[in-house]
């Protein structure tokens, strides 16, 4: 049975007025990684920087490992918590050589050299331990930065945006150096991203924040299929809604009939996903749908078409398929997929 | 008064994500406690002085309207003026040639232009009175063919004038060439392609830009020549600075200096208040973000002889004649058998205390600058500005509340070493603050919560990483301290031990009594000496420049 190396309970922060972290719940078990997506501001930053210490919480605790470590009464100093973390800039100390930048955090009783090394090794740097970081490029100075975090041994590592700073055609092959990397060492991992590729690629599970609250914490087949709030829906991949009717196991809707497996009463008013390859299109002179925007996406395109409500739904096309804009089309949904849907709450929408 | 320049010469550039500055919670004890003290160090000479005056009740405000205080003030504001237009006048067009145009060796007359900053205005003086004085060079000239034994006064108001100009106005040139070099070209060409002339394009472009430098040069140029009290005392023209002195001197009755001294201080902070008004007004002026080009440069044609004939004339006139009677003044001593062994122990004194002073006021800068960077907040940002009270408080000034402190309450300490470096500490703590200040800006505060992080105490994370990051400036704060030390005059020349002399007071006191072969050489090396941070602030602007 694994160990929980981290829990945070009702955890919040605020910014004068503006909640930037809002009752946070979230267990991470030893050795696993935790992948938190979400928007720019929403808070994902200053939730790593609650649980490495550099923010007080205003109310909730963390606990890594076995003790607590920002609680009601209690703060442990950020040096005391065996928290790790690699910045989304890397800020590698400009005056020191890789060797002791690796070196800075080890206790001066251990044996510093050979822990060096190995780290050096783990992160495939082992000629470079003389270069100064100005002499790396950003794909070496964010090996050095995660050597440097896990050189000390952390009970858990915490990465903020590791590959934004990082040219596009890089990404991907570093995405996989590091994964590779964090795996050998076994570390514990949360990490940051606003990139739901990334968030899927490098998390065991993926937690959505939304200004400031967890939306949903899971693994990533089910945040993408089964999301637990529209904005994750519509967060997580490409999504519309659809208002529908509950009538006898099937959801009444503009565009067809979808079925569900829960009981629920009939009429209650119900808010479906649809995602763009949900539906098919077909041109027809008495089709319920226009195209008002073509967008052509290589292999697809993207086509958003406009409902009799007003409302539009999206659907991919292989790229044979050309229909100028203002084309009426009739549509189809294609079975198979699950139905996603939220009871409708008045006032609780997207 | 320096620092005022190197803030010029070279912007704070605050950058990082604002929001994200570490803003936890309380500073460490360790960066706030020092930081408090300092504070209250500083600002205690000034409660003093305001108190003494309040004691006096309603003699003060008598005294404040004498007269004589009108006659006062109406000198040292008309000094200011006067200072600051010709000031104005001479570098409006001295700025656009050597930054706009072809004027031939244009580099070297931009390098050359704001050189006399080296130069304490005693020495300015010295200059003045030694070759137009009585007794003077141009005088023993005359004498001999034409039998000349007056020449017109050279004492008070145009002595004075010369004197401070000669030094004061590169600080409004700096502000000037850099205003002028930051100015985004595209916007000039943008105005000549809508249809404007060149002479169109700088009046209604170019000069609006340059407004928020041409204030806040002018108001440095205002303050140096309200803080001066080298060149009205050694020219006899009666402003505040010199009243407070002559008062202090000749009568027993402190409290009309306390009261000179309190009008003095009240028209620093008007200017320093003006002074910060336009600073930050400057700011919405910056260019945009973006490449810029180098601006295309005016094409001269037959100006360009006279305009060359110009640059010649200010720069013989505020350096060349200057730099030649002192070195004429040294040989003549030299060659009449001066005795040079003399100058050895104010050598040594100025270095002596000037060192002392920089690595004090160095290491007093640190907690407060990095309160400042690292904690900003209101009391933080109070404590920041408290320190700059040296700005608003001329050197008599808190010589005299030190003086009057030192005497009534503290007479061991009286005319010791320690209450001068306490002076010195007042007078150029904002100078390390700043500089100390610039260099933590640029220091990433991600890598200090990496320190944290990997197991160090803020304390720990200080002394491994913010301080080696920020030397650069933090030296530069000490080597700016050193220098300004060396030249400094008024407090020097009062809470000095007796018989300790420095070059400062050499050269003052050997001009005063007309001795100018005994005054040239410490003059000289005072000037030398100084010369070498100024080389190091200047190249280093013109690297960043280019």
């Amino acid at each position: 049975m694994s160990k929980i190396a981290v829990r945070c309970t009702d955890l919040t922060k605020m910014f004068g007025h503006t909640p930037a972290v809002q009752g946070i719940n979230l267990e991470l078990e030893e050795g696993n990684s935790l992948a938190l997506l979400g928007p720019s501001g929403c808070g994902k930053t200053t939730l790593l920087r609650l649980i490495a210490g550099f923010e007080i919480p205003d109310r909730g605790s963390i606990a890594v490992g076995e003790e607590i470590v920002s609680g009601p009464g209690v703060f442990v100093p950020p040096e005391k918590r065996r928290v790790g973390i690699v910045f989304q800039d890397y800020a590698l100390f400009p005056h020191l050589n890789v060797a002791d930048n690796i070196a800075y955090g080890l206790p001066r009783s251990a044996n510093r050299k050979a822990r060096v090394e190995e780290m050096l090794s783990l992160v495939g740097m082992k000629n470079f331990q003389y270069r100064m970081p100005h002499q790396l490029s950003g794909g070496e100075q964010q090996r050095v930065a995660i050597a440097r975090a896990l050189a000390p041994e952390p009970k858990v590592l915490l990465l903020d945006e590791p590959f934004s700073n990082l040219d596009a055609d890089l990404r991907t092959r570093i995405r996989v150096d590091v994964k590779g990397i964090l795996t050998a060492s076994k570390a514990t991992v949360i990490f940051v991203t606003h990139d739901q590729e990334e968030a899927f690629f490098m998390g065991d599970r993926v937690g959505v924040i939304n200004k400031g609250r967890l939306e949903q914490i899971d693994l990533p087949e089910n945040v993408f299929h089964r999301p637990s709030t529209p904005f994750v829906a519509q967060f997580v991949g490409t999504a519309d809604f659809l208002t529908g009717e509950v009538n006898n196991k099937i959801i009444a809707t503009e565009i067809g009939h979808l079925p569900i497996t829960e009981e629920l009463p009939k009429g209650t008013k119900v808010t479906v996903i649809i995602r763009p390859d949900f539906i098919d299109i077909q041109p027809a002179a008495d089709g319920t749908g226009i195209v008002v925007e073509r967008v052509f996406q290589g292999t697809n395109y993207l086509y958003r078409v406009r409902l009799p409500s007003g409302a539009t739904v999206q659907s991919e096309q292989h790229h044979n398929y050309l229909y100028p804009v203002d084309t009426r089309v009739a549509i189809k949904m294609i079975p198979g997929h699950s139905t996603t849907y939220f009871v409708d709450r008045t006032g609780k929408e997207v | 008064m320096v620092t005022v320049a190197a803030k010029i010469l070279r912007p704070v550039i605050r950058h990082g994500k604002s929001g994200q500055a570490a803003h936890t919670a309380w500073p460490p004890a360790v960066v706030w406690i020092p930081a408090v003290l300092v504070v209250i160090a500083v600002l205690l000479p000034v409660f003093y002085l305001v108190l003494r005056s309040l004691g006096a009740g309603g003699e003060i405000w008598e005294l404040l309207f004498r007269v004589r205080t009108l006659q006062i003030l109406g000198r040292t504001v008309g000094l200011v003026v006067a200072v600051t237009a010709v000031s104005l006048v001479l570098t409006l067009p001295l700025a656009w040639l050597t930054t706009r145009t072809d004027l031939p060796l244009r580099q070297m007359w931009a390098i050359l232009t704001p050189l006399p900053l080296v130069i304490p205005s005693y020495v300015a003086g010295f200059t003045i009175v030694s070759a137009l004085g009585p007794r003077g060079m141009l005088q023993q000239l005359l004498s001999g063919p034409f039998g000349l034994e007056r020449l017109p006064e050279i004492y008070g108001f145009p002595g004075a004038l010369l004197a401070i100009t000669m030094v004061s106005y590169p600080y409004l040139l700096v502000a000037l060439q850099t205003s002028l070099r930051g100015i985004d070209p595209c916007m000039e060409e943008a105005s000549r392609s809508l249809g404007h002339g060149p002479w169109a394009t700088f009046r209604r472009v170019t000069l609006p830009q340059l407004r928020p430098a041409i204030a806040a040069g002018s108001l440095l140029v205002g303050l140096y020549t309200l803080r001066d009290f080298g060149a009205v005392s050694l020219l006899r023209y009666e402003t505040f600075t010199w009243a407070i002195y002559l008062q202090y001197q000749t009568s027993f009755d402190r409290m009309v200096a306390a009261g000179l001294s309190l009008v003095l201080v009240a028209l620093a902070i008007v200017i320093l208040i003006a002074e910060a008004r336009t600073r930050g007004r400057a700011r919405y002026h910056r260019s945009a973000a973006g490449v810029k080009h180098s601006p295309i440069l005016v094409h001269l044609g037959k100006w360009r002889w006279p305009a060359l004939i110009f640059c010649s004339f200010v720069v013989l006139l505020t350096l060349v004649l200057p730099m030649s009677l002192l070195v004429f003044w040294a040989t003549r001593g030299i060659a009449s058998g001066e005795s040079l062994g003399l100058a050895w122990a104010p050598v040594f004194n100025s270095a002596y205390v000037s060192a002392l002073a920089a690595i004090i006021i160095a290491i007093a800068a640190l907690p407060i600058a990095i309160l400042a960077v690292r904690h900003s907040g209101t009391a933080s940002r109070l404590m920041e500005r408290a320190t700059y009270i040296g700005f608003a408080l001329p050197g008599i000034v808190i010589a005299l509340a030190l003086v009057f402190f030192a005497a009534n309450y503290a007479t061991p300490i009286y005319q010791t070493l320690g209450v001068l470096l306490f002076a010195y500490l007042i007078l150029f703590l904002p100078q390390a603050v700043g500089s100390t200040q610039s260099s933590l800006l640029q220091v990433n505060p991600r890598t200090e919560e990496a320190a944290r992080s990997l197991g160090r105490t803020s304390w720990q994370a200080i002394l491994t990483i913010t301080l080696p990051l920020a030397r650069p400036g933090i030296l530069a704060g000490a080597a700016l301290v050193f220098l300004t030390t060396m030249k400094e005059l008024p407090a020097t020349l009062l809470l000095s031990p007796t018989g300790f002399k420095t070059l400062a007071t050499l050269v003052w006191s050997a001009t005063s009594e007309a001795f100018f072969a005994q005054a040239a050489v410490p003059a000289l090396l005072l000037v030398l000496i100084s010369s070498i941070p100024m080389a190091f602030i200047v190249f280093r602007e013109r690297g960043n420049a280019i």
